[in-house]
């Protein structure tokens, strides 16, 4: 009885607050207890590079502590804006992501409808699983491929522009096909995992509208077109618009594995850069002050959309 | 399901076919290739004779590769760093689930908000580096550990699911005298089985995929992952491998097998995922969607 009341809990009043701090201490002892190593992982891991970020506006002082340099305040985040870097990584991680998202983005949902078009189980299963198996394949094993595929020496794809009479192409030295690579690379990734999400929506579809439909004598096509496409829409406004909220977080650690200096020009994002100034070259303060420039714009993107979200769709993070 | 078929729907049909067939060749290819190339005569293998069957059929290429001492230490450290990992992801994952799940708990908004600021705001790479240095974990096994011990999303995942279980049970033990660790152990876990197999499945392969922080942290050789190896021989053409081509093969042609050892490898480092992966599949797709649907 008295559980029913406790799973809709109305506001309580001043009168009837329940057990004070020291009791409800007490009852909940075992359970904080429990929570103790989860909220350490997260204050040390997480609050406590928060508060190292500090760095970022700080000179970095030899020697002594990590944060008794002189204050700097935002003389890095200038030097940052005017520098040759700034336009160019804004430009590669826009382009990189907006590249992913114009050709990856339709293609799980192309999959996973014409995967439900199919009418055999088992050879849906089969499509299916086999579409899967790349999302379980590492970053750097597809790089490898890739690497190994497209070496101008020994690669299966020269041979065969060499068989056609083309020349060798130096593929992951020229600058003109990174962006293809990196796309193409992340497209084979996930196209079949990412279509999942679109085929459970597409099971919730009431199957009464199909057979009006057939009744009515629709096409398969026009079932697709007017039917599935609409049933899915929703899923896909959100996806779409939860991705772009994370348009700044370009894949990285995909990056560092492909690029090299012949094709910095176009592969070389916030991140990627960040990692080399401030791990490779240890230019702490500089490095962190161009970190925090990424995760500010991000968060910001993140929230706008995330309004946008909740405008259009009523769905939202938070 | 006698449907009436027209044209355009054969037309459909037909248009559906091509696209299944050609995801299945453009997911397989790859796979199919390197196996080929890696059981070629490496001679043949880079004279444009391999495109899909095996040119000539040569295991030395893997005699190589399983000689090497190098791959085995890489081997052997990402299997502890999955096994390691993956325990005290999931232990992590469900003392931190459990209390948040309850209907009462002191704090527990706090503790929730405190945990989901962190998905939002970072204070980046570097004060992440240096943090891990500082507390001694560079050069350390831990860093591919503690760093990543826990994931946000995955302990909402199981709070949601240790809240869809009945409280009857639960209140019946502790009308018995059972405290909450006891409850836990003995009522919420085992009724939780499926649930936790994904959630070690999840975490086990994105130990397994890592390389970024073992690159960061870990720059002693002996304790690099299996995919750091595989970057430093497959992608940086670090002639790591090399060293246990025997005489015969380097008056042969050390250039093509070479090569090929860089087939055999990837064939070598896919294989427990191959060999795993029809009978995980499913737990895979089940959790996908039930991440999809919390993200």
């Amino acid at each position: 009885m008295l559980r029913t009341a406790e799973q809709s809990p109305a506001k309580p009043t001043f009168a009837e607050r329940g057990p004070s701090l020291a009791k409800r201490f007490r009852r909940d002892r075992v359970y904080l207890l429990m929570l103790v190593p989860v909220v350490a992982f997260f204050v040390i891991f997480h609050y406590v590079p928060m508060y190292g970020a500090l760095i970022a506006f700080k000179e970095v002082a030899p020697g002594k502590g990590y944060l008794a340099g002189k204050w700097i305040w935002f003389a890095n985040f200038e030097l940052f804006f005017r520098s040759i870097f700034f336009w160019r990584l804004l430009r590669n991680t826009f382009v990189l992501s907006f590249y992913s998202i114009l050709f990856g983005f339709p293609i799980p949902i192309l999959f996973a409808l014409a995967l439900n078009g199919i009418r055999r189980p088992y050879y849906k299963r089969f499509v299916q699983s086999v579409s899967y198996l790349p999302h379980f394949i590492s970053t750097v094993i597809v790089v490898g491929m890739m690497v190994n595929f497209l070496s101008p020496v020994n690669g299966v794809v020269n041979r065969f522009i060499e068989a056609f009479g083309g020349s060798p192409i130096h593929f992951f030295n020229s600058a003109r096909w990174f962006r293809p690579l990196f796309v193409g690379s992340e497209i084979w990734q996930s196209f079949g995992w990412g279509s999942i999400i679109y085929l459970a929506a597409l099971t919730g579809i009431n199957p009464e509208l199909y057979e009006s439909a057939t009744v009515d004598g629709a096409s398969r096509l026009q079932r697709m077109w007017h039917i599935d496409l609409p049933g899915i829409l929703p899923t896909i406004m959100i996806l779409l618009i939860l991705r772009m909220g994370s348009i700044l977080a370009v894949g990285f650690e995909r990056i560092i594995l492909m690029y090299n200096p012949a094709t910095y020009e176009v592969a070389d994002v916030i991140q990627t850069y960040v990692y080399r100034r401030g791990v490779l070259q240890a230019d702490v303060s500089f490095a962190t002050a161009v970190g925090l420039f990424n995760s500010t714009i991000n968060l910001v993107f993140l929230v706008v959309f995330n309004r946008v979200s909740r405008r259009i769709t009523e769905i939202s993070l938070w | 399901m006698v449907a009436s078929r027209r044209g355009s729907d054969l037309a459909f049909d037909g248009v559906i076919l091509l696209i299944c067939l050609v995801a299945v060749a453009v997911a397989l290819y790859p796979f199919l290739y390197v196996l080929s190339v890696s059981i070629s005569d490496a001679e043949e293998a880079f004279k444009g004779k391999v495109w899909i069957v095996p040119a000539g059929l040569s295991v030395k290429a893997y005699e190589i590769v399983l000689d090497n001492p190098g791959m085995w230490r890489s081997y052997y450290n990402t299997f502890w760093y999955v096994v390691v990992g993956t325990a005290v992801n999931i232990t992590l994952t469900i003392l931190a689930a459990y209390p948040l799940s309850r209907r009462e708990l002191l704090g527990k908004n706090f503790l929730i908000t405190m945990m989901v600021l962190t998905v939002y705001v970072s204070g980046g790479l570097i004060p992440f580096y240096r943090l891990v240095k500082e507390i001694g974990l560079f050069n350390s096994r831990w860093a591919l550990v503690l760093p990543t011990a826990v994931s946000f999303l995955y302990i909402i995942i199981l709070r949601t699911f240790f809240r869809s279980l009945p409280d009857e049970l639960e209140d019946a033990a502790i009308v018995d005298g059972a405290g909450p660790a006891t409850v836990l152990v003995r009522i919420a876990l085992p009724l939780s089985k499926a649930a936790l197999a994904t959630l070690v499945l999840f975490y086990a392969v994105g130990h397994w995929q890592a390389f970024f922080n073992a690159i960061l942290f870990i720059t002693k050789q002996d304790l690099h992952p299996l995919q750091v190896y595989l970057r430093r021989v497959v992608i940086m053409n670090d002639p790591a491998l090399i060293d246990s081509v025997d005489e015969w093969v380097r008056h042969v042609n050390t250039s093509a097998i070479y090569e090929q050892l860089k087939y055999a490898l990837i064939i070598v480092s896919i294989l427990p995922i191959i060999c795993l992966y029809p009978f995980l599949q499913k737990y895979f797709v089940k959790g996908a969607m039930i991440g999809a649907l919390k993200a």
